[in-house]
């Protein structure tokens, strides 16, 4: 009786000597079966036996390959490789931290910033100017100190002449800005 | 030193691999060239194919490393691929021819040994032509367990097969060549 178990339990030894060899056997059964290797000759002879395989093919020699033709090989595979996929080089650490926390800052202010309006020059609606106003306007400045005393010695000439110089300048002025 | 690689330089290389740089990917299969060209000698005994497959290899494991998982381990990964690339190429070939170990020369650490150095060499000659004359699915189970070092799980999930279905090849393969050992008394001695 305690031999028919003890066969049973070879045979399910045979079943599971692989499992236990890699150790992906729950710790119970890994200790059940180290306790019935300590006993059983039969399975200790199982398990030498693969392990002598394992060892003997493990002496067999490896192959030998020429160790310049595998590094041209290694070359070839390296020029290959370097065709199919373009390298992209690591971010360094310290960026990705600094990436990390000066992006939501500056995500933070530019919300803010949109909620409160900080009111400088830049905020101001400037309306385009209108030179031909502005020419206007000089023209009649013009005119008014041409009535001037103090002015009108310079002669109604000489302030044409003026006047014509600035609108000549006014004009270079808006065909540059034009441009 | 191997564990050391694993845990550190590894994942390093892998990272650079994944972003695209060459010169870490061939640093990174350095480690396993010889190993993995091993495993594809054996697989399609045939040393000049096993390095065709091994450059087709190297090619498919770059273009798929965008979809390689972390979580995985790398040589078992690798090794997946290079076994489907054999697979295929066997599959083309469908020939199996017997293969030819002669270039393959042991150094043995003992000149003066010469009976064990002849012996030694016939125990590898017949366990190769064994492994050899192993149907398909055993030899490919049998060789990826020693070359890749990979559970049972892993290697079931790599070649797509239920965990049973690979316990049972390795144990069939296992079978046939313990009878190998046994003609050399190798567990008597």
């Amino acid at each position: 009786m305690i031999s028919t178990n003890n066969e049973k339990l070879c045979e399910r030894f045979d079943d599971e000597i692989w499992l236990y060899l890699d150790g992906e056997l729950a710790k119970t059964e890994m200790a059940s079966w180290e306790n019935h290797l300590k006993k059983c000759a039969s399975c200790q002879k199982r398990l030498l036996e693969i392990k002598s395989v394992e060892l003997a093919y493990k002496n067999v020699p490896a192959v030998k390959f020429d160790a310049k033709q595998l590094q041209k090989q290694i070359s070839r595979a390296e020029n290959t490789v370097a065709s199919t996929r373009r390298y992209q080089p690591p971010v360094p650490p310290i960026f990705k931290v600094l990436g990390g926390i000066l992006l939501p800052i500056a995500a933070a202010v530019m919300f803010y910033l949109r909620l409160h309006p900080v009111e400088t020059e830049q905020n101001y609606n400037w309306e385009p100017i209108n030179f031909q106003q502005t020419i206007t306007e000089i023209d009649s400045s013009l005119n008014a100190l041409s009535s001037d005393l103090l002015w009108a010695e310079t002669g109604e000439s000489a302030w044409d002449e003026m006047r014509m110089d600035l609108e000549y300048r006014i004009e270079d002025i808006s065909e540059a800005l034009k441009e | 030193m191997m564990q050391l690689r694993t845990k550190y330089l590894e994942p390093k290389l892998i990272s650079q691999c994944i972003m695209g740089d060459p010169h870490a990917y061939s640093r990174l299969i350095a480690h396993y060239q010889q190993n993995l060209l091993t495993f594809l000698t054996r697989m399609c005994n045939d040393k000049n194919q096993a390095e065709d497959l091994f450059q087709e290899t190297l090619i498919k494991v770059w273009r798929n490393f965008p979809k390689y998982d972390h979580r995985h381990k790398f040589s078992a990964w690798l090794f997946g691929i290079a076994r489907n690339v054999a697979i295929d190429a066997l599959r083309k070939k469908k020939v199996h021819s017997v293969i030819n170990y002669t270039d393959e020369v042991p150094e043995y650490s003992d000149p003066h040994d010469v009976a064990g150095e002849v012996e030694a060499e016939e125990l590898h000659n017949d366990l190769l032509d064994a492994i050899n004359k192993l149907p398909e699915k055993q030899r490919e189970i049998f060789l990826l367990r020693q070359h890749s070092h990979m559970s049972f799980r892993e290697i079931a999930a790599a070649t797509n097969q239920p965990l049973n279905t690979v316990l049972g090849h390795m144990h069939y393969a296992m079978t046939k060549l313990k009878k190998v050992l046994r003609d050399y008394d190798i567990n008597e001695q």
